[in-house]
C-alpha cells in the first residue's frame, strides 16, 4: 500500500516539522523565515501520507515510472524556491551591511573632527 | 500629573514631508521639544529637514527598516535616555495630539504596562470611517487575538500606543518588523505585560497616500496571522 520511499519521506517530514517548531520556540529561527519552512515541511507531510493519490496522478501525468519520485520532484522544486528566496534575503542583507559599514566609518570621522574642533576651542583664552 | 515621569513622543516617519510639520506643531502644543523624537526611516524627501527645522530630535536611519524597525529604534532611544515611558504617534496626522495624554494616565499610575488608543471600545459613534476591506482585516485580528489572550483588546491595529519602561525594555529586544501592531499585542500579552485600552478619536491622513496597497495588505494579513500563531508556540 505505502511504498518504502514514501514512509521514509514521511518520517523525515515529521522530524523536520518538529525540528522547526523547536527552533522557533528557542528563538533560533524568527517567524518570517520559519513560516516558509513550516509550510514546506507540512506540504511534504501531507503529500507523503494522505496526498499519495495526487502523487500517483502526477507521476502518471509526467510519465514518471516510480510514483514516489514525484514526491522527490516536488520537494526539489520547493527547495529551489526556498533557496532562491533565501538568496534574495542574503543579497538584501549584504547591501544593508555595506550601507551600515560606510555609515559607521563616516560617523567615526565626524566624531574625530568634532573632538578636534572642541579641543582646539579650549586653546582660546577664557573671557575672550 | 506625576511630574516625576518623563515621556518620549516617538514619531516614525517615511516620506511625510507634507504632513510632518503640522503633526509636530500639534504635538509640541502638549509636549516639550526635547521629548519629541522623529525617527526618519530612510525618507527620500525632505522629512528630516522639516523635522530639524522645527527643532525636535531626529533619528536618521541609514537604511529603511519599515515601521517596526523605526519605532523600535525609538524605544531604544527612550531607554538609553532615561525616559519612564514612550508614546508612538503617527507622522501623517491620524493621531490628534490631544488624544495622547489620556493614554499616559495608566502608565503614570502604574496600572498598566501598555496602553492602546482604541477606536472601537466605546459605543458612541465616531466620525472615523474605515473602508470595509480594512475593517474586515481589523476585526479578524481582534477575533484572533481574543482567542489567544485573556484580555479582550478591541483595536489591535491602532498605532497610538503608550509603553512604560518595562515594556520598552522587552520591545527593544523583540519587535515585529512588518505590520507590527497586532503581533505586538499578542507578544506583550503572552509575556505577562498588562494591557489597557483607552478610547480615542482619530482622523484620516491629511496628505499623500498610505504606503500600503491592497494586494500588499492581504499579503501582510496572512503573514501576520501566521506569525501570531507561531508566537503561541514560543516559550514565554
Amino acid at each position: 500500500m505505502y511504498e518504502h520511499g514514501q514512509v521514509f519521506v514521511f518520517l523525515i517530514s515529521i522530524i523536520l516539522f518538529f525540528s522547526i517548531i523547536i527552533l522557533v520556540r528557542q528563538r533560533f529561527l524568527s517567524e518570517r523565515y520559519s513560516i516558509l519552512w513550516l509550510m514546506f515541511s507540512f506540504m511534504m507531510l501531507i503529500l507523503s501520507s494522505v496526498g499519495y493519490r495526487f502523487l500517483f496522478k502526477l507521476a502518471r501525468y509526467l510519465d514518471i515510472p516510480y510514483p514516489p519520485s514525484a514526491l522527490f520532484l516536488l520537494s526539489i522544486v520547493g527547495l529551489l524556491v526556498l533557496v532562491l528566496y533565501l538568496t534574495i534575503v542574503i543579497s538584501n542583507l549584504a547591501s544593508n551591511i555595506r550601507t551600515l559599514t560606510q555609515e559607521i566609518s563616516l560617523l567615526k570621522l565626524e566624531i574625530e573632527q568634532e573632538r578636534k574642533r572642541v579641543a582646539s576651542g579650549l586653546h582660546v583664552p577664557p573671557g575672550a | 500629573m506625576n511630574t516625576g515621569s518623563r515621556i518620549l513622543i516617538i514619531v516614525p516617519a517615511y516620506n511625510e514631508e507634507g504632513n510632518i510639520q503640522a503633526t509636530l506643531q500639534e504635538v509640541l502644543a502638549f509636549f516639550p521639544r526635547e521629548d519629541v523624537l522623529v525617527v526618519n526611516d530612510g525618507s527620500r524627501d525632505k522629512t528630516p529637514e522639516v523635522a530639524r527645522m522645527i527643532g525636535v530630535n531626529v533619528l536618521d536611519l541609514p537604511i529603511n527598516l519599515g515601521i517596526g524597525g523605526a519605532v523600535q529604534a525609538g524605544f531604544k532611544y527612550a531607554l538609553r535616555n532615561g525616559y519612564d515611558g514612550a508614546v508612538q504617534v503617527d507622522a501623517d496626522g491620524q493621531h490628534p495630539a490631544d488624544q495622547i495624554e489620556p493614554l499616559l494616565g495608566p502608565i503614570r499610575t502604574g496600572e498598566a504596562d501598555v496602553v492602546i488608543g482604541s477606536r472601537f471600545c466605546r459605543d458612541t459613534p465616531t466620525t472615523y470611517a474605515v473602508p470595509l476591506s480594512r475593517l474586515i482585516g481589523m476585526k479578524a485580528f481582534t477575533f484572533l487575538n481574543s482567542l489567544i489572550l485573556k484580555e479582550h483588546i478591541h483595536d489591535n491595529t491602532s498605532g497610538l500606543r503608550a509603553y512604560n519602561r518595562s515594556a520598552l525594555h522587552y520591545l527593544s529586544q523583540e519587535y515585529p518588523q512588518d505590520y507590527p501592531e497586532p503581533e505586538a499585542v499578542v507578544m506583550l500579552g503572552l509575556n505577562g505585560f498588562r494591557l489597557k485600552e483607552v478610547p480615542v478619536h482619530m482622523r484620516h491622513r491629511r496628505m499623500g497616500t498610505s504606503s500600503i496597497t491592497f494586494p500588499r495588505s492581504v499579503y501582510y494579513m496572512v503573514k501576520v496571522t501566521l506569525a501570531i500563531l507561531v508566537h503561541t508556540i514560543r516559550k514565554h
